[in-house]
């Protein structure tokens, strides 16, 4: 391959991407998708995503044969410039850890690509690799030369058979068209790349945990510094990034910082991908400017809640998130806007509650995530998350005392301070954040013993009111005789045989058995 | 550099962790996992402190200081959490401190103690066997997983209930032994200390040497002696152990003695305060009288009988060369040790292919014991079946070497009854109320009390070896040495190899001796062999790193910054003063040794030799 190559195969394929894309934006002409400024998506649903040529005609591998011809420094200039911050979930300065990465002194070092993503409810790695697994390639071949790497790995979870099967065929392709492999475009730069699959376990996106899992070892995080810049896999300097970050690097440096740049919020500069959903007329992947405020996400892409609910929160950040109230919804999004208010960015998922979902509930969701996915090592973060959790449960379960409060925020602050990983030193972010904006909702279950949005069962009674037909269709599933009657003839709930089991309410055809 | 701790300044030279700094100037900070000789496994996070400039806590086992660094280890934000991590443990911890084996050298304890930590601050949880989620495989959970004990094995037994999961056990046996039979299984609050495939640690090749246990920082791993009188019985705690013990010793129709190994006098002491190295054989020898033996003798003189037989034994095979041949796959003419049971327990299991070449020699415990139910019996009238044969070790595989197959050299009786581990000797004096420091010295009883420093020096790497040469050299030169000390042989390396000029093969050529100690290191050694890098005639390997001094019987040391290769380091040189101002130097000279030859074993090698002192082997299983 060479760039007079790459110039044949644009030209040949370029009406038929034109036309794809022309087919796409015709099909897709709603605000949820005009509204979106879609960069690293932008060839997701167009191009062919195993064939290396339509990934060429969409200016692929234009940005790599660029780049061989500067020096590696001014690479990652224009990399520091485009303002890039990583989207696996801190928002590290990409530039800045390509800089270590480069600097490193070794003859070997590594570049992975972390795909393991891992978080409840985000999918946008998974698209990026499924549909345009080239750009991931190409960038990694760039960060190789530009790094001093001569390997790269990509660590995919298990679970994304189709990103698996797309990747291997890309790497096949890459090779066979000599766009991977030894001394590349003719000059003396060589580069692989091997893919590797993870087990499954959400600590091994963690990137130490990661780098044990490729050498073969449990996935476990062990303590920072050396940083995998500089001791990473087999001890080698190690570039590690994560897809979303990467994919939009060959664009960069083909068409120049300012493609990035002068896209988003200050310090926040781009895009990002969020997988939207919840309590929400348009759901899926979006892509928007860095800045953008939650309402205009719900409302201009996202059409507004669904129907007759009212929205009470947005939870951002999956397992190490938080949530935001209603009342916060012009907050822009962005790494450090989130951040002010008990949240993060994450890796960008966005769950909109309305008033049926009990905040405690959603707490007590992610920390059970957070008690199974731990790797289990360190102390505050194998034991301390279950203590939360008794805590909980205990609040949602009617037996809550004022004094909980304060115990779980004195936790949760021991377990973010001590903890050895990321995962631990974030995993109580959902119960302080719902602790801070929602705390008269933990107080109501204290308290009164109430659950406000019926969720918890042992706070929660059933009751029949005067809506009902007489239908008689739920005394047919109750499972205990609770409810007696006969057609036509009034229905009676008896509050103490009920085991609140919940058979009969959406059994019910107008909805007359309520929650209280 | 200078640097501030808690408002002071300190000027601090070189690449020092926190931990260590503060330990220097006297501020303990407590930790649970940190080991020197381990290396960094951070999972405790009882050491974090503060940093300023940091938003979190910092474990300051494994931050190095920097120049300028101000550091805060006792404000309300430090001691909370360190407290409420200790309190974190404590809620699912088996808190059964007062019968617990431990309760005076546990980490746990000390620490919790310390920070007056409210044991009950956190519901406990169950663990959960079935807890497997998001697409893990589910536990194949048999009896040794979560939550159960692991009795399997006779002399280690595991208690996950007391496990605080800091990953020390898993390390050294991986990384020190090559092991590698323990694991962390599970994740998330399911994590837990397993055996490959959920297995038993009595299922694995567990080579019960007892690292693990003197790294472990509580009860959860402990060491059982497994006498035969208690077989099948819910036994195994060191409780009953000691029970039994103490009954024997009480009754009046069985003779009891007891042997001491050569390393426990100069560790014994630690357990009672006194200094690591103390030479405490006196103390050790009243205390033992104290409780009741009937006669206390020293090991050091089987040593010697060790000695003088596995020396015969190298010289027969001096006279041909040493290789490793390809073809037959078998080891040509190297000798190795025998001396050490963990080892041969290794060699059985995962190197049947040596067994040909280790001493046929038995071990010093195993001498003894044949002596004193033959010899010993004999001279005293006394039915050897009455006769009851204690070892004080530092070892934990001692007792499984008591009862391996074919050991004994009657079918009727076992020629060592039990074999006890210092600390367990330790924890009876405790009982007895003892005050260890007081005693005034005692002598050991004859006639198998008097031995020679050569015997004395097993006890450390590269002893056995030294006392060898000492007795060989002199009898192939038909001349006294000058000077017995082989000064290359001697200190902690894993692996030292020496050619001895004064001792010669068939060729020859000086002879060859590696002196190896942990079993990561004899794995080494082996492959060099089978590789042709390396020949050597005589090979010594002790499993514990540094030789039985830093056994898996031997005290536990609570030191801010646990490290017990200087333990060992200060025990190995206590025994070489010792055997440097002993008169007696050479196994050869012992007078005892002598005589009993002349009286009752005849010629080393020779007939009555061969069926009390030496044994075979037989392969064993890996896997049950
Ligand atoms: C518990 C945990 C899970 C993580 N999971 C992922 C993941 O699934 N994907 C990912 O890219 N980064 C993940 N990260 C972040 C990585 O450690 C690392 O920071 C990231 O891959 C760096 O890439 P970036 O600089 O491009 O963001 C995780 C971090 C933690 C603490
Ligand atoms: S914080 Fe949690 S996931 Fe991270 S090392 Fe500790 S136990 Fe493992
Ligand atoms: S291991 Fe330690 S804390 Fe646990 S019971 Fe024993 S002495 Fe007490
Ligand atoms: S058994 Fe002991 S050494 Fe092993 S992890 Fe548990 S507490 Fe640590």
């Amino acid at each position: 391959m060479n760039k007079k190559k790459l110039e044949q195969i644009k030209e040949q394929y370029k009406p038929i991407i034109e036309e794809k894309r022309a087919k796409w934006q015709e099909e897709h002409d709603t605000p949820f998708y005009t509204r979106q400024t879609r960069l690293v998506l932008r060839n997701v649903e167009i191009i062919e995503p195993t064939s290396v040529h339509e990934y060429i005609a969409t200016d692929g591998y234009f940005g790599f044969a660029k780049a061989l011809t500067m020096q590696p420094q001014e690479i990652i200039d224009i990399v520091k410039e485009s303002g890039m911050r990583g989207r696996g979930g801190a928002g590290f300065s990409t530039g800045k850890k390509w800089q270590f990465v480069h600097d490193a002194q070794s003859e070997t070092k590594y570049i992975v690509c972390n795909a393991d993503e891992g978080d409840p409810g985000a999918f946008m790695d998974r698209a990026i690799l499924e549909n345009d697994p080239y750009s991931v390639l190409e960038s990694m071949t760039i960060a190789g030369y530009a790094l001093g790497a001569q390997k790269g790995y990509i660590y995919c979870r298990a679970e994304y058979p189709q990103a698996v099967k797309n990747c291997k065929a890309a790497i096949i392709a890459a090779r066979k068209n000599r766009l991977l492999g030894d001394n590349l475009f003719g000059t003396n730069f060589s580069f692989n790349i091997e893919l590797r699959l993870g087990a499954g376990a959400f600590v091994c996106g963690e990137e130490t945990a990661l780098i044990a899992s490729i050498e073969g070892k449990r996935g476990e995080p062990r303590p920072r510094p050396p940083f995998p810049a500089v001791s990473g896999l087999y001890g080698k300097p190690t570039l590690i990034n994560n897809v979303e970050t990467l994919s939009a690097i060959p664009m960069i440096i083909f068409e120049g910082a300012e493609r990035w740049n002068k896209i988003g919020s200050p310090n926040n500069a781009g895009t990002k991908v969020f997988a939207l959903a919840g309590n929400i007329t348009n759901g899926g992947l979006i892509e928007v400017p860095m800045g953008i405020t939650i309402k205009e996400i719900i409302y201009e892409i996202g059409g507004g809640y669904a129907e007759g609910s009212k929205v009470k929160a947005v939870q951002a950040g999956g397992p190490s998130g938080g949530c935001i109230p209603a009342s916060m919804f012009d907050l822009p999004i962005d790494f450090d806007s989130l951040q002010s208010v008990g949240s993060i960015l994450g890796s960008g998922g966005l769950v909109v509650m309305c008033d049926k979902v009990c905040m405690i509930d959603v707490a007590k969701f992610f920390i059970k995530f957070s008690v199974d996915e731990s790797c289990g090592k360190c102390v505050p973060c194998r034991i301390g998350n279950i203590k939360l959790l008794n805590i909980l449960e205990k609040i949602t379960s009617g037996r809550g005392e004022e004094s909980d409060l304060c115990e779980l925020e004195k936790l949760s602050k021991t377990i973010i301070e001590t903890s050895l990983c990321g995962l631990g030193q974030s995993s109580p972010n959902p119960v302080l954040s719902t602790l801070t904006h929602f705390r008269e909702e933990y107080l109501d279950h204290i308290h009164n013993r109430r659950c406000g949005a019926g969720i918890c069962r042992e706070l929660t009674t059933y009751e029949i009111n005067e809506k009902c037909i007489m239908c008689t269709a739920c005394i047919k599933v109750c499972p205990v005789d609770a409810i007696t009657g006969e057609l036509k003839k009034p229905h009676y709930l008896s509050k103490e045989k009920c085991i609140k089991c919940n058979k009969c309410v959406p059994i019910c055809p107008v909805d007359a058995i309520v929650r209280v | 550099m200078k640097i501030k701790i808690d408002g002071k300044e300190y000027k601090v030279k070189g690449e020092k962790t926190i931990l260590e700094v503060c330990a220097d100037v006297g501020i303990n900070i407590p930790n649970l996992c940190y080991s020197k000789n381990l290396g960094l496994l951070s999972s405790c996070r009882v050491c974090v402190v503060e940093v300023e400039g940091r938003w979190n806590l910092v474990p300051a086992c494994g931050e190095i200081v920097r120049a300028g660094m101000v550091i805060n280890t006792n404000s309300p934000r430090v001691i909370n959490a360190r407290k409420t991590i200790l309190e974190l443990l404590l809620s699912d911890h088996e808190l059964k401190c007062i019968s617990c084996s431990r309760t005076t050298d546990c980490r746990l304890k000390l620490a919790s103690e310390a920070a007056q930590c409210d044991a009950e601050r956190f519901q406990s949880n169950p663990h959960r066997i079935d807890g497997a989620t998001h697409g893990s495989p589910p536990h194949t959970a048999k009896s040794a997983d979560v939550g159960r004990l692991d009795k399997a094995n006779n002399y280690v037994r595991r208690n996950p209930n007391k496990c605080i999961l800091c990953g020390r056990c898993v390390k050294v046996c991986a990384e020190h032994q090559e092991v590698g039979v323990l694991a962390v299984n599970g994740r998330g609050f399911d994590a837990h200390i397993g055996v490959a495939w959920g297995n038993e640690l009595g299922s694995v090749p567990c080579i019960t040497c007892g690292q693990c246990v003197v790294n472990c920082p509580t009860a959860a791993l402990e060491e059982t002696s497994a006498p035969r009188e208690l077989e099948g019985q819910e036994r195994n705690t060191n409780v009953e152990e000691i029970k039994f013990l103490r009954e024997k010793l009480g009754d009046k129709g069985t003779h009891v003695i007891v042997a001491t190994a050569p390393s426990t006098r100069v560790a014994i002491g630690e357990a009672f305060g006194l200094p690591s190295g103390t030479n405490a054989e006196g103390k050790m020898v009243a205390v033992l009288k104290r409780l009741g033996f009937d006669r206390v003798f020293d090991l050091n003189l089987a040593a010697d009988f060790t000695i003088m037989e596995e020396g015969t034994e190298l010289l027969k095979r001096l006279h041909k060369m040493t290789n490793y041949d390809l073809k037959t796959r078998t080891f040509i003419n190297t000798q190795f040790t025998s001396c050490c049971p963990a080892w041969i327990n290794y060699v059985q299991m995962m190197h049947p292919e040596l067994l040909p070449n280790v001493s046929t020699t038995k071990s010093p415990q195993q001498i003894f014991g044949a002596l004193a139910k033959t010899y010993y019996a004999q001279k005293m009238g006394i039915d050897p079946k009455n006769i009851f044969v204690v070892m004080l070790m530092p070892c934990i595989a001692k007792s499984s070497e008591a009862n391996r197959e074919g050991i004994d050299h009657s079918k009727e009786f076992k020629d060592v009854d039990m074999s006890i581990t210092v600390r367990q000797l330790s924890r009876m004096v405790r009982e007895a109320g003892i005050d260890f420091a007081k005693l005034k010295n005692e002598k050991y009883d004859d006639p198998l009390g008097l031995s020679s420093g050569a015997g004395l020096i097993f006890g450390t790497t590269g002893g056995v070896s030294e006392a060898a040469l000492r007795t060989i050299s002199e009898k192939m030169l038909c001349k006294r040495l000058n000077n017995v000390n082989f000064e290359n042989i001697r200190g902690e390396q894993g692996i030292k190899v020496a050619e001895i000029d004064t001792i010669q093969d068939s060729h020859g050529n000086p002879i060859r001796v590696a002196v190896v100690s942990g079993i990561a290191n004899a794995e080494r050694v082996i492959k060099d062999i089978k590789s042709g890098r390396e020949n050597y005639h005589f090979v010594e390997v002790m499993a514990c790193p540094g030789g039985c001094v830093n056994g898996g019987g031997m005290p536990v040391h609570n030191d801010i910054i646990q490290d017990n290769f200087a333990n060992a380091r200060r025990r190995a040189s206590t025994m070489y003063n010792m055997d440097q101002y002993n008169n007696l130097r050479r196994a050869h000279d012992n007078p005892v040794v002598k005589q009993i030859y002349k009286e009752f074993l005849g010629e080393p090698n020779g007939e009555i030799a061969y069926k009390l002192l030496h044994t075979t082997y037989k392969p064993r299983k890996k896997y049950d």
